[in-house]
Formats: C-alpha cells, sequence, structure tokens
C-alpha cells in the first residue's frame, strides 16, 4: 500500500524540468566566479569579519559532518549546505569527519574558532550517544554548543523478510513471543540508531529477538536475504526497496501518521508510546556572537522554506521542523534522558 | 532468446543515445580525467574525490552527474596501478598486488610493458563487466544475498588460505604476516559488543587502523629506504631496456590470467564490502597457483599484473550490480552515487531500471565509453610516466613522500593517519630486513575484521552451533574448496618429509 502512496512525492522530484536545468547550469556558473571573487575579498577582510556581523558571511562557511560521505545524515547535510549555501551567498562546504562514533568530528567542530565560519551539521548518535558509550568524555552536548536551529525528523521504517507473510506489527511480536524470541534483530551496530529503536521496541512491546549487529548499511540486505527476520532502519535506506517489494514495512517510528509515509501506520498504533525518530540540526562552537547565530538561523529557516529543499526532504521522507535554540537544547536534553536510559539499559555505558 | 537480444539492442541504443550527447560525454570524460589523476596521486581516493565533486552536480542532470561520478571512480582504478608499477607505490588499495610483479617488471626494465599490460587488463576487464551488468544485473546482484553469515566467513577463509600462495619466500613468515595482519586487525571497536578494543584512548584507533596508511607505509616508504640504503649512486630507479611495448609473448601469457581475473572480479565484486581489493588478491593467488612455474612470480611475471588489474577493474564494476539493480551500496563509495540520486530525487532500488530507464541506460554505456576514453588517454602517458622513473632520487622520493602525507591525511582529514603510515613505513622496512613479505600482511588486515565479524555473527545465529558452517551449501563447497587448497600446498612438503624419513 506504501508503494502506491508514495508515487506523488516522487513524481513531484524525478520529473527533470529542462528549463530548471538550463537555469542550475547558469547558476552553476555564477556561484564558481562569485565564490571565487568572494575568496579573494575574504583573504583580505577576514579581520573586520567578527566585528561587522552584518556582513557575515565573508567566505565559505564549513560545515563539520561527523558521519561517512554517503551516509544518510550526509545527504541530508548536503541538501541544507546546497540551500544554505544559496541564501547566504556563500558556499558551505561539507567536511566529512566520521570516526569513533562521530565524536571526532564534534571535537573539532568544538574546538573550531567561534567566529561563524564552522558549524555542526548534529544527529542524536554522536551528539546524545556516543559521548555516553565512550570511556573518554570528549565534550559536553549540552554546555559546549550554541544551539541554532533543528532542520527536521526522519523516522525509522520496521522492515521484515517479506516471505515470512508479517502484514503488522501485532503480526512481528506474535510469531516472535510463539517462537520464544528465536527471531534475529538486525542492526547497524550496538549501539546504533537501528539497535537503540530496535531495543525499545522489544522493551515497550514485551517480546525477545537475538540482536545481530552489522557495520552500518548491510543489516537491510540481511533482512532480505532472510538470515535476520526484522530491522527497524532510517527511511531513506529502505524506502526503494520496499516499493520494489525487496523487504516489507510494518510501521514507522513517529508517534503519527505522517504525510511523507502515507499509508504506513505508526508503530505506536500498537505499541502505545513508542517513539523513535532522529531529528537532525545544525549546532556551533559555544561562543559563537550572537548576532552571526541570528545570521545563521535566518538562513537556514529560509533554506527550509525553499520548494527544492523540500521535495528533497520529501523524498528522504524528512519531515521539516524548525526549532528554537530554546527548544533545540531541550530537544537535545529530552533525547540524551532517553538515550542513556537505553544505553544502561543494555549494559553500553563505558563505566 | 532473440526477443531478449532485441530488448537488450533497443536498450543500448537508448543508452547511447544518451551518454553520446555532447555534454554526457565531456562529463564522462572529466570524470575519467579526474579519476586517473586521483588514482596516480598516492593516497588521494575516490571517495574524497567524489565527496568533493557533489556539491557541482547539483547544477547537472542526475544522468550526467552520475556519469561523471562514476567516472571518477572507475578512472581511479586505472590511475592506482600506475604509482604501484612504477615506484611501488599502491595508488589505491586495490593495485597493492599489482606492485608485486609489476614493480619487479619496472624494475627489469619492463615498465613500459607493464604498464600497457595492466590498461590492456583493464579494458578488457571494463567492457566484460559493464556487458554483465547491461545483461544480467538484476539475476546477478540477486545472487550476492545468497551469501549469509556463515557464506562469508568461507569466503575470507578461502582468502586466507590462498595468501599463503601469494608468499614466494618461507611459507611460515607468510603465516606469521598473515596473523600479524589479523592482529592489527583486532585493532578498535568490536562490532558485536562495542567494546574498544586496543585503542589505548586513542580516538583514531576506535574505527581501526586504516588499510591505505599501513599499505603505503609497508610498501611505498619501506622502498624509499631499501633504496636509499642500498643504492650510493643517485642515478634514478631503474633502466629502459629494449622496447616500451609488450611483447607477442607477454599477450601470450597475459590473456587467459586476464580472463579469469575478470571472473574473478565480477564474482568477488557484488559481496557487499567486496570492492575491489579481494578480487585482486584472489586473482594474483589463483595465477600463481595455475603457474608452471610459481617462482616467477615477484620476479616480474605478466599473468601477475594482467590478473589483479582485471580483477580490482571488474569488482569496482560490478559494485555498480547492487547498487543500480537493488539500491543496495556495497562500499563507501557506491553510498555516495546512492546520495547523489537522492539529491536529485530519484530513489535509488529495484524499481530504478523501469522508471529510470534513461539513467540506467546511459549510465551503463558511458561506462563503457569511459573505459575506452581510458585506454586513450593512457596509453600515450606511457612513455611519460616511464621517463619519470629514471628521475634521480632526490627529486623523486621527496615529491613521493609529499603525496604519500597529503593523501594519507585527506582519507579522515587526520594527522594520526600520517604517523600511522610512517610507523607502518619503519614496521615495513625492517620486515623487509627480515624477509617478510608484506602482501600477506595486508590480507590478514582485509580479511580479519571481516572473517571475525562474520565468525562471531554466525555462532550467535546459530547459538553457539559450529555446524552451521556445513549446513549451507555455500560454505560447505567453499570451506571444501579451502582443505583442499591447503592440502594441496602442504602435501609436496609431507611428501619430501616422508623421503627424507625412508632415506634416513
Amino acid at each position: 500500500m506504501s508503494i502506491r502512496a508514495t508515487r506523488p512525492v516522487r513524481a513531484a522530484c524525478a520529473d527533470p524540468d529542462l528549463h530548471v536545468h538550463r537555469a542550475r547550469r547558469v547558476r552553476a556558473w555564477s556561484c564558481i566566479v562569485a565564490s571565487c571573487a568572494a575568496l579573494l575579498c575574504a583573504a583580505s577582510t577576514t579581520v573586520r569579519a567578527a566585528e561587522a556581523p552584518r556582513t557575515f558571511p565573508l567566505k565559505p562557511i564549513r560545515m563539520m559532518m561527523p558521519n561517512a560521505p554517503g551516509s544518510g545524515t550526509d545527504t541530508l547535510g548536503r541538501i541544507v549546505a546546497q540551500g544554505l549555501g544559496e541564501e547566504l551567498g556563500q558556499q558551505v562546504v561539507i567536511d566529512n569527519r566520521p570516526g569513533a562514533g562521530g565524536t571526532l568530528g564534534m571535537e573539532i567542530g568544538r574546538n573550531a574558532n567561534p567566529d561563524g565560519y564552522t558549524i555542526i551539521f548534529a544527529s542524536p548518535p554522536a551528539l546524545t550517544v556516543a559521548p555516553f558509550v565512550q570511556k573518554r568524555q570528549p565534550f559536553d552536548p549540552l554546555e559546549d554548543f550554541a544551539f541554532i536551529t533543528t532542520i527536521g525528523v526522519t523516522p525509522n521504517v520496521l522492515i521484515v523478510t517479506p516471505s515470512l507473510g508479517l502484514n503488522s506489527v501485532a503480526d512481528l511480536v506474535e510469531m516472535a513471543r510463539a517462537k520464544k524470541g528465536a527471531m534475529n534483530m538486525a542492526s547497524a551496530g550496538p549501539g546504533s540508531q537501528s539497535h537503540l529503536a530496535g531495543a525499545l521496541l522489544l522493551s515497550l512491546g514485551r517480546f525477545d529477538s537475538l540482536h545481530v549487529p552489522f557495520k552500518g548499511g548491510a543489516a537491510v540486505p540481511s533482512v532480505m536475504s532472510g538470515e535476520s527476520q526484522w530491522s527497524i532502519n532510517p527511511a531513506p535506506s529502505s524506502l526503494g526497496l520496499i516499493k520494489g517489494g525487496k523487504v516489507k514495512a510494518l510501521g514507522h517510528t513517529l508517534p503519527g501518521r505522517t504525510a511523507l509515509l502515507p499509508g504506513m501506520p505508526a508503530i505506536a498504533e500498537t505499541v502505545p508510546g513508542y517513539s523513535y525518530s532522529a531529528w537532525n540540526g545544525v549546532i556551533a562552537p559555544r561562543k559563537t556572537p550572537a548576532p552571526i547565530q541570528e545570521r545563521l538561523r535566518s538562513g537556514l529557516v529560509a533554506t527550509m522554506a525553499r520548494g527544492e529543499v523540500r521535495s528533497q526532504m520529501a523524498l528522504q521522507a524528512t519531515e521539516i521542523m524548525l526549532t528554537t535554540p530554546a527548544e533545540f537544547r531541550r530537544l537535545v536534553q529530552d533525547t540524551i534522558g532517553h538515550n542513556v536510559k537505553l544505553v544502561k539499559a543494555l549494559n553500553l555505558s563505558a563505566d | 532468446m532473440i526477443e531478449l537480444a532485441g530488448a537488450l539492442l533497443g536498450n543500448l541504443a537508448q543508452g547511447f543515445g544518451v551518454a553520446m550527447t555532447p555534454v554526457n560525454l565531456g562529463l564522462c570524460l572529466l570524470g575519467c580525467l579526474l579519476g586517473t589523476l586521483v588514482g596516480v596521486l598516492p593516497g588521494i581516493g575516490p571517495t574524497a574525490t567524489v565527496a568533493m565533486l557533489m556539491p557541482i552536480t547539483f547544477y547537472l542532470e542526475p544522468t550526467g552527474a552520475l556519469i561523471m561520478l562514476a567516472g571518477v571512480f572507475y578512472g581511479s582504478q586505472y590511475g592506482g596501478s600506475t604509482t604501484a608499477i612504477l615506484v611501488n607505490l599502491p595508488g589505491e588499495s586495490s593495485s597493492v598486488v599489482t606492485c608485486l610483479d609489476g614493480h619487479a617488471m619496472a624494475r627489469g626494465g619492463r615498465a613500459g610493458a607493464a604498464l600497457a599490460i595492466a590498461a590492456l587488463a583493464s579494458l578488457f576487464a571494463g567492457t566484460v563487466t559493464t556487458l554483465a551488468i547491461a545483461v544480467g544485473g538484476p539475476a546477478i546482484a540477486s545472487v550476492a544475498l545468497l551469501f549469509q553469515s556463515p557464506d562469508y566467513v568461507a569466503v575470507m577463509v578461502l582468502g586466507l588460505v590462498a595468501a599463503i600462495v601469494l608468499a614466494h619466500g618461507s611459507l611460515v613468515k607468510a603465516m606469521a604476516m598473515i596473523v600479524l595482519g589479523v592482529f592489527i586487525g583486532l585493532v578498535g571497536t568490536d562490532v558485536t559488543t562495542g567494546e574498544q578494543r586496543y585503542t589505548f584512548g586513542i580516538a583514531d584507533l576506535y574505527d581501526g587502523v586504516g588499510f591505505v596508511p599501513v599499505a603505503m607505509g609497508l610498501f611505498g616508504l619501506s622502498e624509499i629506504m631499501l633504496n636509499l640504503e642500498s643504492r650510493a649512486r643517485d642515478g634514478g630507479l631503474a633502466r629502459l631496456r629494449d622496447r616500451l611495448w609488450p611483447s607477442r609473448d607477454d599477450f601470450r601469457s597475459a590473456t587467459p590470467a586476464t580472463v579469469r581475473g575478470t571472473l574473478l572480479g565480477i564474482v568477488l565484486g557484488i559481496l557487499p564490502g567486496g570492492g575491489s581489493t579481494i578480487p585482486s588478491f584472489a586473482a594474483y593467488s589463483l595465477e600463481k597457483k595455475l603457474a608452471r612455474d610459481p617462482s616467477r612470480f615477484g620476479q616480474g611475471a605478466v599473468e601477475g599484473v594482467a590478473a589483479p588489474e582485471a580483477a580490482n577493474n571488474a569488482g569496482a564494476r560490478a559494485g555498480f550490480i547492487p547498487m543500480l539493480a537493488l539500491g543496495i551500496p556495497p562500499n563507501a563509495i557506491m553510498a555516495l552515487l546512492v546520495g547523489a540520486m537522492m539529491i536529485h530525487g530519484i530513489q535509488p532500488g529495484p524499481q530504478i531500471i523501469a522508471k529510470q530507464p534513461e539513467l540506467f541506460w546511459g549510465l551503463v554505456v558511458s561506462m563503457w565509453i569511459g573505459n575506452l576514453m581510458l585506454v586513450v588517454l593512457n596509453l600515450p602517458l606511457i612513455g611519460l610516466w616511464v621517463r619519470l622513473i629514471q628521475m634521480p632520487y632526490r627529486y623523486l622520493f621527496p615529491a613521493i613522500i609529499v603525496f604519500c602525507c597529503i593523501g594519507v591525511y585527506s582519507l579522515r582529514n587526520s594527522m594520526m593517519e600520517v604517523v600511522f603510515m610512517a610507523v607502518a613505513g619503519v614496521a615495513g622496512y625492517v620486515l623487509r630486513k627480515l624477509g617478510c613479505e608484506p602482501a600477506p600482511l595486508l590480507l590478514g588486515l582485509i580479511l580479519g575484521p571481516m572473517l571475525e565479524e562474520n565468525f562471531r555473527r554466525s555462532l550467535s545465529v546459530s547459538g553457539g552451533d559450529y555446524m552451521i558452517f556445513l549446513q549451507r551449501p555455500i560454505s560447505a563447497s567453499l570451506l571444501a574448496c579451502a582443505v583442499l587448497l591447503l592440502a594441496f600446498v602442504l602435501l609436496p612438503g609431507v611428501r619430501r618429509q616422508r623421503q627424507r624419513l625412508r632415506e634416513d
């Protein structure tokens, strides 16, 4: 059913409009010329930049990406970087620093010069899980950063092997209980979003499954091949396979139905109170001047209103969500609360 | 059958229509050029390059964007062998094996022949693999899905056993090197529990010791040290002997090796994590095992260049099969291409061939055109490259070290990687002084972590029952192959020993 339902979104943005492309190409050149010119200007005026935030930004901005190139978060970040660059009139360059659960990139971001020219694309794993799983304390997620705004929420999707003939979350729970937990739950590794989301479902749904960790994306093929029976994964990585009938989706992890996954029920409809989705947002080093933070924020708000950004986000099933800095900080605090509880229950914490 | 062929021709015609537009041809050429460049520069990998090019593709049509990005990828597989052959420095991890015989050929004054063989073997492999994608993409992709954890274990075991064949010196030393490689592979985060192992609180070690810095140190840097030690006069690496191009004999021995390498590359390339490195190791081992005179290997055997080069190109391209047919990226660079598709509003998945035929067929045909471009680009360059190694050390070596440092740094934008490379360089020097070869160590480093991960997963799924490895037909037959191969390697030794006993 989800196959038919998601098609309109796809059609809307997959249609290559020639005129748009021609316009885009022209923009590409003007963008390259502009950024070269800007680089020259920036070289001579960097000193004044910090004192005169009204002219921010004068040179390209670096966006730290604590995730590997090609990962789901990286793809979202690139869409935002592109739009933000056009809004601010300066390129926003992605700087991938994956490693150590994302803490390496976060640390580089925290220690960067707080002049607004380094921002960080944040997501729950690096900001709210890794610091509590690792022995060293790389950073303080609440105190070391200035929270600009969240940009969106991406649901995870519960997928099962199609040949099992399961049609609902209730079917899965029933089968797992009947088999006394002799089922495999694939995850993207211990402490990953996919692990924590699955563990939460096991605990709230009161059933058992064997946790089978994989490295990153290999969890989804394992459900396709039937080696694992179910897995919860970020929606973008499995939507194509769901449409192609290679895996079956039973529900998503938002608290209620969403227009971006039409026809797909929320897991919470069967397991009340269940919710585990990933937000993304932009943060900056703590001491970034307030006017520059405000400029970044208005740029991001405008970016998320752009038509092409909205349709690209829709294809990732990402719901756009803007927050004030205070709301964003509270969201991080809440997420830490939830995740720390899960991490402790799963015995993952380093203490 | 005729209908099928007709449909294929129709599809290919559509693909040519898309790929031959001036814009797409230009993008293909640009991608291949950039790919060759990053391939030649040691360490700077295609993943970093594709990531950097992504913003530009926002302004292109999706098909053109993918054609260019794909060109960077397979172009780099071509370029990687150049430095491997000339200065024993693997430009890409997949060219490590090419160092063994390629550089030996260069030292023997046959650098031109080695480069030409590498280029032509790559052309052949690229053409065959592209055709395989066109004819059987989805069918081949579903084969990859038959592989589960126990089967991967069997593949790795077979690979490690085959690695013993890699060595041309002492068997014991080769095994010791494999074990050392596996041990180094233990460093990092435990995939099953998330526990840190041997990381000593260094965050850069959490994801394990990188393959590329170790390979560049063990091969490239230690080579420089050995050179500086052994030759007092500053005369360049090698003189050119007789001719630039391969002889007829070279072609005769390279052709069957290329065919075998290509097939092996396709099979191993579609497996997740397979990529192009494992196929090149496997192809080399196979050739050495099949050769009438295995002692030639490591001394400049033409098959030792042709087979791994064919295999790594076939493997690199076969990675497109699961990506295009299923939307599952088998490696980091395919993940980036999937990301590029998403940004362009295309949902990767099994339906892409039916829904976006112009993209699928355009890309497939462009891969073939790109292949041709690469050969045309690279063959004339051979003369130039060959002159490069006649450069005096005082220019060549500092340049190599600088490029290595830049390349390794760009892997994770981390200074620690450069330090790892330096440590590996010193270790490589010591090991080579002791008569230990670095290639088996590298294979252990690649296969060890994958073997462990799949082994533990198999046992956790089976509830600790070791029979799981024998119950699955794929793993059972692969393990049987490994046992046979091991017997094959060990038996002559046993026989000789027996003989000695009888004589006593």
